[in-house]
Formats: structure tokens, C-alpha cells, sequence
């Protein structure tokens, strides 16, 4: 096997099985019905994110789903995005983020488990396809985006594969970088080269000018230039993303593996837990205790 | 219970945990990287660490490490060695998600972790203290859950209310016949708290807590409507008490 072979292996191990799928499109079209009944047929609801994109991973995801109000609508921003919460409280617990409401659901153990869908609220600006997006808890209140030109610039990229290759590498690595900003990061990156890469050779690219640039990189909202994404990163998640690509840059250059082992230590997860594979597996045939905390 | 590490623990530590050092004998203090491999399967309620095959939903299996020290030495709050993260993943999983106190993450103020509520120790560990068990129940557990959170925002298999309000909502939990331990263990954890001498105590011997007093959590809203499962667990504690005929003095 080839060192590609073994990446479009690891690929098709990351599509998501029908059956999920069609979970994640009953979930939309019950969330869809829920704020219909409330807004009616006037907001635009359609997929966004990774869904839409075509970059979606099994191992991190979650359904976007956008709800744009027309232009014309007589409410707020903020009024938009906390009728938009009210609505789906009435089914759902919702955590809520900057931007999105993640929905959340109670099991029938009383845990509030993740739906892997988000709900973005928004209103589209007069005349325009673009949407200001309410942004909540921070000193702006709104942000201007446009989703089908971050769709645009991600899926007409030809870089779905290893923009999907390197999500799974930051999961794996536990590292704190949001997708949209490493989608980013991986077209800004690749754009400025010329040559026909493979996926490997596409990635080892991306690791070697992570590691040299991503501290000065400034990564620019395709659908806004006033919105710099790249600031989103703290410096301390920069080098840690740094370091991450350094190892393996290091590994890659090395002679002691062949081309697919290196690989394969790549996408696994960090060298050092390997050595506790070693360890006898355990069947622990009880709940684990929840987390207390003495502290008032 | 004894808090000690024997030669079988050490050699079992080295096998299991070869990143993790005992580097001081007395106390004992252990340090190093806690690297784990578990999945936690929500539908049977069991868990597997270093499991061999791959489950579903993959996002329940969580690899991951963190720098931690277990220092052999028993606070007021746990009758178990002390456990911290030495480097700052909790710290930043607080940053992220927004919290002003590490608490939320179950973190107590002097830096160690809240592993479990107080009276679930003796209950867990049912042998007694060993270093296999802490660290496979308690402490594996512990930083699963961390991990668990960072990346998904709720806790894989839930979490207890803070001080008072966390013991209440664990005896409520795990209570099913008269457990006579159970309600001791309980009432001693209660003790610790301030509430204990301004409510707790009066309710448990006179049933007296009074319709207006304050919730045991420190909101200013009425106990019973601010914390009912805890309110509730309380009242069964008060029955529990007298059918045991405990003497609360």
C-alpha cells in the first residue's frame, strides 16, 4: 500500500454510514418543522457547515443549520436570536454559543446529551445575499457573513479531502482550532502552490507552513475582510498547533518508518498514549461516578 | 480508610502507567503523564479502558493525557489522595468554555479535583484503598469526563451539584434500602458545611427547616424551589435518621 492508499483509507473510514446521515436529516427536518410552526414559511432554513460543504468527518461533527430572516423582517437582531432560542427551548435544551444554539437533548437518564446540530440565526442586509449574525456575550453585537460564499470557497476548493484529512488530525490531537478557520487556513495555504499535490505530499505542505507561519498567518473572512479569523486563535493555541505540525514534519523526514507506517502514526493519536494499548484491556461493568465539586 | 501504596501497586503502576513516578515516598507523591484510552458505552453503563475494538458512537471514545500528581494526604473534603492536573488542559477548557471558577469543572478552589461526591468513596472502592482501583474508577474516569466536556460541551455520564446540594443529590441517587453506613457517611460529609449548623442539623433531628429558609446552594430563592431533588433527598435522609435512630448531637 502506498502512502495515499493509506489516507484515502482513512478517508473512507471517516464517511458518515447511512443510517447516520439519515439521522442527522430527521433532526433537521424536526428542528425545520419547530421553527416553521413559529416563523412560518418567511425565513430561509437551509444546511451550512461542514454538511454543506462536504467535509463532514464521523469522527467531529455537527449539522449547521442556518435560519435567515429577510431583510424586511421588523425585528432585531438580538429579538431574532432569542425567539429563535425561545422556539427550540420548547423541545430542546439549548446551550447557547457566539453565534449558534446548539441543541442539546435529555435522555431518559436525566443527561443532556449533544444532537450534533446547531442552529445559526440571522437576517439577511437589504439588497444583499449577505446576513448579519447576531454575536452574543462579546463587545460587537453583529458580524456581516455570507454562508454560500464560505460554502463557495471551501467546496469549489478542490481541497475537501485534505481539509477533511486535517480535522481529523486536530481532533486527534486534541487541539483547539474551529473548523472554519482551518478550513481557511488549508485553501490560504495551498493556494499559493502551484504544483499538482498529492494528498500526502498536499499534507506535508500544509504541516511544514503550519509550523513556520501560522503565528503570523492572518487568515481574512472571504465574505468580509473586516473580519480577520485568524485572530479567533490565541498565541498559546498557535504554538501548540506549531508544535503539533512540527512532530510531524519531524516524523515525516525521518528514516526510521517506512512512508505508511509514518502516516499511520500521524493519524493515530498521540505516540505517547499508544504505549497504554499495551496495557490489558479492562471491562469496567459499572457507571462511572460523576464529578462532584466541594467548592461553593 | 488507609491510604497506602504496596510493592504490588508500584509494580502494577510501572506496567499499567509507565509515565507516571512515584518521586517521593512520605507522603507518597506520584507524578507524570496519565495517558488513557476509554470508551464509555451510555447505553449498557459500562465503561472499557484500553478497549481492542472500535464501538460506536466513536465520539464516546476518547484518547487523551494530562500531567497530573497524586498526592497520598487526606483533605476535609476526601478521604483519598489528593489528585491535580499539573498542566493547565482544565484551565484551558475554562477559558474556552467562559467559567470564572475551575468549580464548574470540578475543580475544588485549592486546585484538586472533586473526583466524586465524598460519600461515594467507601462505596466505590469497596475493597478499600488500591492504587489499580483509584486510578481505573476514579481517577481514568475523572479526566475521560474532562476530555469528554472540552470536546462536547455536557458530561458523558453526568454530574453532581456543588457541595451540600451534590451529597443530597448522590444519597437520593444511590439510596434504596436503610444503609445505615450510607447515612453516616452522608451526614459526616454534610457536617463540613456551614448549612449543617443553620439548617441541616435542626431539619434532621425536629424536621423544622422553615418555609422561608434560603436554598442550601446560596441563592437567595426558596430551598425547596431552588434545589426540589435535593430538598427531597433531604427529607429522606430525615426519615432514614430516625428510623435508624441515629443521634444527631
Amino acid at each position: 500500500m502506498t502512502a495515499n492508499e493509506y489516507l484515502e483509507n482513512v478517508l473512507r473510514a471517516q464517511q458518515l454510514k447511512q443510517g447516520e446521515l439519515d439521522a442527522l436529516t430527521e433532526h433537521r427536518s424536526e428542528v425545520e418543522a419547530l421553527l416553521r410552526e413559529k416563523f412560518g414559511s418567511s425565513p430561509v432554513i437551509k444546511y451550512g457547515g461542514s454538511r454543506a460543504k462536504g467535509t463532514m468527518i464521523k469522527e467531529s461533527y455537527d449539522l449547521d443549520i442556518v435560519c435567515y430572516f429577510l431583510s424586511d423582517v421588523e425585528k432585531t437582531l438580538k429579538e431574532i436570536y432569542e425567539e429563535t432560542r425561545a422556539c427550540l427551548q420548547k423541545k430542546y435544551a439549548i446551550e447557547p454559543k457566539a453565534s449558534a444554539l446548539r441543541i442539546k437533548i435529555v435522555n431518559a437518564q436525566g443527561l443532556t446529551v449533544d444532537y450534533h446540530v446547531d442552529v445559526i440565526p440571522g437576517k439577511f442586509v437589504v439588497g444583499s445575499k449577505d446576513v448579519f449574525l447576531y454575536l452574543s456575550g462579546t463587545d460587537k453585537e453583529r458580524i456581516k457573513t455570507n454562508i454560500k460564499t464560505h460554502i463557495d470557497y471551501v467546496s469549489g476548493s478542490n481541497y475537501k479531502d485534505v481539509i477533511k484529512l486535517l480535522k481529523l488530525w486536530r481532533t486527534r490531537n486534541n487541539l483547539f482550532i474551529k473548523t472554519f478557520v482551518l478550513e481557511l487556513l488549508v485553501v490560504e495555504l495551498l493556494k499559493k502552490n502551484d504544483s499538482q499535490l498529492s494528498l500526502s505530499g498536499a499534507l506535508k505542505y500544509l504541516f511544514k507552513n503550519i509550523q513556520d507561519n501560522i503565528r503570523s498567518l492572518k487568515l481574512v473572512d472571504p465574505a468580509n475582510s473586516n473580519n480577520i479569523i485568524s485572530d479567533i486563535l490565541s498565541d498559546a493555541d498557535k504554538l501548540l498547533i506549531s508544535n503539533k505540525a512540527g512532530d510531524s514534519v519531524k516524523l515525516l523526514d525521518s528514516q526510521e518508518y517506512d512512508e505508511v507506517e509514518k502516516w499511520k502514526i500521524i493519524f493515530q493519536y498521540p505516540s505517547s498514549i499508544e504505549r497504554t494499548t499495551e496495557a490489558p484491556a479492562i471491562i469496567i461493568n459499572r457507571q462511572p461516578v460523576g464529578s462532584w465539586c466541594a467548592s461553593k | 480508610m488507609r491510604i497506602e501504596i504496596n510493592q504490588k501497586d508500584k509494580l502494577w503502576l510501572k506496567e499499567n502507567y509507565p509515565d507516571l513516578k512515584i518521586v517521593n515516598a512520605n507522603p507518597c507523591l506520584i507524578k507524570g503523564r496519565l495517558c488513557f484510552d476509554m470508551f464509555y458505552d451510555k447505553n449498557n453503563k459500562v465503561y472499557f479502558l484500553n478497549p481492542v475494538e472500535d464501538f460506536e458512537p466513536a465520539s464516546y471514545r476518547i484518547r487523551d493525557e494530562y500531567e497530573i500528581e497524586i498526592l497520598f494526604k487526606k483533605t476535609q473534603f476526601s478521604n483519598l489522595p489528593a489528585v491535580r492536573e499539573a498542566g493547565r488542559r482544565i484551565k484551558r477548557t475554562q477559558q474556552i468554555k467562559g467559567f470564572a471558577h475551575s468549580k464548574e469543572l470540578h475543580v475544588n478552589e485549592n486546585g484538586n479535583a472533586c473526583l466524586c461526591p465524598k460519600q461515594a468513596e467507601s462505596r466505590i472502592l469497596t475493597n478499600g484503598f488500591n492504587l489499580q482501583d483509584f486510578l481505573c474508577l476514579m481517577v481514568t474516569p475523572f479526566f475521560y469526563g474532562q476530555s469528554f466536556y472540552a470536546k462536547n460541551g455536557f458530561w458523558a455520564f453526568g454530574d453532581y451539584g456543588h457541595c451540600e446540594i451534590g451529597l443530597l443529590q448522590y444519597y437520593l441517587e444511590v439510596r434504596r434500602e436503610l444503609d445505615e453506613k450510607l447515612i453516616k457517611d452522608t451526614i459526616e460529609a454534610l457536617k463540613i458545611y456551614t448549612s449543617w449548623s443553620l439548617s441541616c442539623h435542626e431539619f434532621l433531628k425536629n424536621g423544622e427547616m422553615g418555609w422561608a429558609k434560603p436554598c442550601l446552594c446560596g441563592a437567595k430563592k426558596l430551598f425547596q424551589e431552588c434545589h426540589p431533588i435535593a430538598y427531597w433527598s433531604l427529607w429522606l435522609l430525615k426519615q432514614d435518621v430516625k428510623k435508624i435512630n441515629l443521634n444527631l448531637q
